[in-house]
């Protein structure tokens, strides 16, 4: 079990064939009964009329870092895991494009769902990270996640 | 002491820029006041305060080197 820092920041969307390349690298560890991948992938929401085409990512990186690296231990603690690797972006991301990757390995499967959900809904409430939905017309809105316990 | 606030997303469009340069403050609260009357906007934003990277919700004395930051609601995902 790695626990040092990992890079968590991608530029730009995520590759679909990064997250392949990551799931074919985990078929070497033959321990591993089940995996469980989150992706989110920008949606194109209709606000005051208009359609959101892209979000761009900004990030309070130094914080996000530290609290990305809490999430993991957490998850380590909590869930009985083999491997848990996660991957945001920053800057540009189109709809239908990916900007975030959980990628949560271990023996069985209970573990592994209730991890996934477990730490998708941690990084939306723990990491100072802000998105910014450019609309078609090339206004923009500032997003907010539908749950926010952080901020009051 | 000089004390640098970082800001981020809509509070940086506020403050016109992603860092706000502060003189003669002693606590974070103190700075809070300082930013909030140098832009009134933010007084109407729902932000949270971080104090060298760790969220705080009271009155903190603030040293050297400290690096204080607003943040909008999170966005992530």
């Amino acid at each position: 079990m790695k626990k040092e820092k990992k890079k968590v920041f991608v530029n730009g969307p995520i590759d679909p064939q990064f997250i392949s390349s990551s799931i074919a690298s985990h078929g070497k560890k033959t321990d591993i009964g089940a995996q469980s991948v989150f992706l989110g992938q920008v949606r194109n929401d209709l606000i005051d009329g208009k359609q959101v085409t892209a979000i761009e990512y900004s990030a309070y990186e130094s914080m996000a870092e530290q609290q990305f690296y809490e999430i993991r231990e957490d998850a380590f603690r909590r869930f009985d895991l083999t491997c848990l690797h996660i991957y945001h972006s920053i800057g540009i991301v189109k709809t239908g494009e990916i900007s975030l990757f959980v990628f949560v390995s271990a023996v069985r499967r209970v573990q592994v769902f209730d991890a996934c959900s477990f730490i998708v809904e941690e990084i939306k409430n723990k990491v100072p990270v802000w998105g910014k939905e450019i609309m078609e017309d090339g206004t923009y809105h500032w997003k907010s996640n539908t749950i926010n316990s952080g901020i009051q | 002491m000089e004390l640098k606030v970082l800001m981020f997303g809509e509070l940086a469009e506020i403050a016109g820029s992603t860092e706000v340069l502060l003189d003669n403050v002693s606590s974070s609260g103190s700075a809070l006041e300082m930013v909030e009357n140098r832009f009134p906007e933010i007084k109407l934003k729902k932000y949270a305060v971080a104090l060298n990277g760790k969220l705080i919700s009271d009155n903190k004395p603030l040293s050297e080197n400290d690096e204080m930051a607003l943040l909008p609601p999170f966005s992530g995902g």
